[in-house]
């Protein structure tokens, strides 16, 4: 490239008006016209000139030429080759950038691109189904939406929420609560609602409102409302089971999720001939349960009336096929502390609230005593309504004149003094060997999340009264679902069978695989187990809770019992001196081919006449063993006629 | 490059029809989990027990058994047409 001088030298050629002005390299660049203009160019050369300095040291402006640029053509070309190299150059890094981009770098960018193109969906999948044993709902999984923001594409976040308000019916509270998190800088991702019903996230998809999106969820449903729900539990809205069945049956009733793979477009639609990859979800397993949908209800009603007609705190049920243990109904009410509405309880209290069993426990000793041959139903002790022992006095719950009682009678009128008396026939060691055989002291079968096991003390540590308390059921506690079981080793000829709730798991698609049957152990022999259920028919026909448990038509065997509650202070009586009771009946019908085997336990009825096992949970054994003779049509066997003398119908 | 043209738009019309497809059965699949969940609850103890009191019906007393000869309820299963006479003879 050539260059030319920006100094220029005038070369007169003439004296006449036309001048010549040559370059440095000597080509004549251009006429002059005139004198004047030949000045002007002096002028641009002087401005061309080092600055001099005025005598106080400042440089001296000096007049420049406008015009002189337009004649500065050397300058003008100089500036285009600039130009030019400058956009070469550019060009060159271009070209080297677009050449790196697809040869080294191809790998990354190509992985952004698709990444921004290839949309991956996870497909949630439903949750098994909890079924009752003929099969109806329990818990069922429901499609749902999740309506989300993503505040980052919101314009006008006020708004957004007053709509998403009136759309999703939000409180005023909420709408605050979401503003102020939809107004936190940077935030990609806020819930607006979750577990919304489809027809209603679609109201919000068609306000297409930026930034607002949905998308699936499946929700838990219980199509009976809070028919079962202490025992069913709960799922959380991440589908995860967090109480009850739901928990301890999470693994199985957790399906696979699904996938969904395709290339999506602008507007989000899926490309055509792109590829869609589809992994369907895979539900979750079945579970059939051995609940009976019908007799759970039932039996959650009946509970429910005695509590609000007693005042009482809270109530439990069982009711239990007597061969297999599969239970038919297990049922917790309570007392809500705050609005005093009686409903079903969030938590399985059959089987997670251990309490002292009072009397019903005596059917263990007697069992015992007789198992042992120290005792025969004859057997006579002679029985004061108090005695002393260990400096204490202990007493029957009527008081009475001392007089013979055979062990018939003793179980009959539920003498605790006689009680003692037929566990001394046996002794402590015995004593607990027996109740542990029963189920006391370890978690049943069930397995149930939280669930208690009860306190059993070793013999060995038994102080003072307690040596002879347990025997009747007092200084030992047990859950109501150890105590329908203990009870039912005599309805079941002596065998303690375990009891079970899952009857059969059904995978997608496949046949229903059963579960195993319940395990099983003899306890006492059968003999005993017929002498102790003729005693037992005697508490119904005879004994405490003659008038309240029987049905008409059936011979029902029962025992009745009354424990005292201990208190946070670890005594009977609370901080003003009262005591509270757990007042429990326990039955079976038919006595003769027991088909059921039911308890029904009160938490703190009041604690006046109306506190005992046979007022207030044996009527209540009576209404629910009613239901379950219709539901599960138990019929009674042919000769059998309840008691000898039929006794009154239930109050 | 019209038959290729011709080719890129059949497919593009196909995938739109996919996708139309994949959103109707999406619809039906959640529409037939709705009525399962009615039903469910159309058919749930407290919905019944509530509309039984509704209607003035009170719950069953002591429940009686009558002892039903073989012949008879042969008879009176076969009437319902439920099962053939046959059949019905030959369950226990």
């Amino acid at each position: 490239m050539s260059h030319r001088s920006r100094n220029l030298d005038p070369d007169r050629e003439g004296t006449g008006t036309r001048r010549v002005v040559r370059v440095a390299d000597g080509s004549t660049a251009q006429t002059l016209r005139s004198v004047g203009e030949v000045r002007r160019r002096d002028v641009t050369a002087r401005a061309n000139e080092p600055r001099r300095s005025t005598a106080y040291g400042l440089k001296r402006r000096t007049p420049v030429d406008v015009h002189a640029h337009h004649f500065r053509v050397g300058e003008v070309r100089t500036r285009m080759w600039v130009i030019l190299v400058v956009i070469s150059l550019c060009f060159v890094g271009i070209l080297v950038r677009v050449g790196m981009l697809q040869t080294t770098q191809q790998d990354v960018y190509a992985k952004f691109a698709a990444a921004q193109r290839k949309r991956n969906e996870t497909l949630p999948a439903p949750r098994g189904q909890l079924l009752d044993r003929n099969g109806k709902p329990l818990a069922i999984s429901v499609a749902a939406k999740a309506i989300y923001a993503d505040p980052r594409a919101i314009a006008d976040a006020g708004r957004t929420v007053v709509v998403l308000g009136r759309a999703l019916g939000l409180s005023a509270e909420r709408q605050k609560e979401l503003l102020a998190k939809l107004s936190v800088p940077d935030r990609s991702f806020v819930y607006v609602a979750r577990q919304v019903e489809p027809e209603t996230a679609l109201v919000v998809e068609n306000l297409k409102l930026p930034g607002i999106g949905t998308q699936d969820e499946i929700r838990r449903h219980l199509p009976n409302g809070e028919v079962g729900r202490s025992l069913i539990g709960t799922a959380n809205v991440d589908g995860v089971g967090s109480a009850g069945l739901e928990k301890q049956y999470d693994a199985v009733l957790t399906g696979t999720p699904g996938q969904l793979r395709y290339t999506r477009g602008t507007q989000g639609r899926s490309l055509p001939s792109s590829q869609k990859a589809l992994i369907d979800p895979v539900p979750g397993n079945d579970i059939t349960l051995t609940i009976d949908l019908a007799l759970q209800y039932q039996t959650e009603r009946a509970l429910i009336a005695k509590v609000e007609e007693l005042k009482a705190r809270g109530a439990s049920a069982i009711v239990m096929d007597s061969r297999t243990g599969e239970v038919y109904a297990m049922a917790s009410v309570r007392r809500d502390a705050d609005t005093g509405a009686v409903r079903v309880g969030g938590g399985n209290y059959a089987a997670v609230d251990s309490y002292e069993p009072g009397s019903v426990a005596k059917v263990i000793t007697v069992a015992a005593a007789l198992n042992e041959k120290k005792v025969q139903t004859s057997t006579t002790f002679m029985v004061p309504d108090r005695k002393m022992f260990w400096d204490e006095w202990l007493h029957d719950a009527e008081t009475h004149p001392t007089m013979p009682m055979t062990v018939q009678e003793i179980l009959a009128k539920s003498s605790n003094i006689g009680t003692i008396f037929v566990s001394q026939t046996i002794g402590p060691d015995k004593q607990e060997a027996y109740m542990r055989a029963f189920g006391f002291g370890a978690e049943t079968a069930l397995d149930f999340p939280g669930e208690s096991r009860g306190i059993l003390h070793p013999s060995s540590r038994w102080r003072g009264t307690e040596n002879v308390t347990v025997s009747y059921g007092q200084g030992v506690s047990a859950t109501a679902v150890q105590l329908v079981s203990a009870v039912n080793v005599i309805a079941n000829d002596g065998v303690y069978v375990a009891p079970k709730l899952v009857r059969s798991i059904t995978r997608p698609g496949g046949e229903a695989e059963s579960t195993m049957a319940s395990a099983s152990r003899r306890v006492v022999s059968s003999d005993v187990a017929r002498q102790m259920n003729l005693l037992m028919r005697d508490v119904v026909c005879v004994g405490t809770a003659k008038g309240w448990a029987g049905i008409k038509g059936y011979t029902i065997a029962g025992k009745t019992g009354t424990g005292y509650k201990a208190h946070k202070n670890g005594t009977y009586f609370d901080d003003e001196g009262r005591r509270a009771y757990y007042a429990s009946f326990v039955g079976f019908l038919p006595a003769e081919d027991p088909r059921i085997t039911i308890l029904v336990s009160i938490d703190e009825p009041p604690p006046n006449a109306q506190h005992f096992g046979a007022n207030t949970a044996a009527p209540v054994f009576n209404k629910i063993a009613r239901s379950a003779i219709v539901d599960l049509g138990i019929q009674a066997p042919t000769g059998s006629g309840g008691c000898p003398s039929e006794p009154k119908e239930n109050r | 490059m019209l038959g290729i043209a011709t080719f890129q738009t059949r497919m593009a019309q196909t995938q739109v029809e996919i996708d139309q497809l994949q959103r109707s059965i999406d619809r039906a699949r959640a529409t037939k989990q709705s009525l399962e969940r009615q039903r469910a609850e159309l058919r749930s103890p407290v919905r019944l027990g509530r509309e039984a009191q509704a209607m003035g019906m009170v719950q069953a007393g002591t429940v009686g058994f009558v002892q039903v000869d073989l012949e008879t309820y042969v008879d009176a299963i076969a009437a319902s047409g439920r099962m053939e006479r046959d059949e019905v003879g030959s369950t226990p």
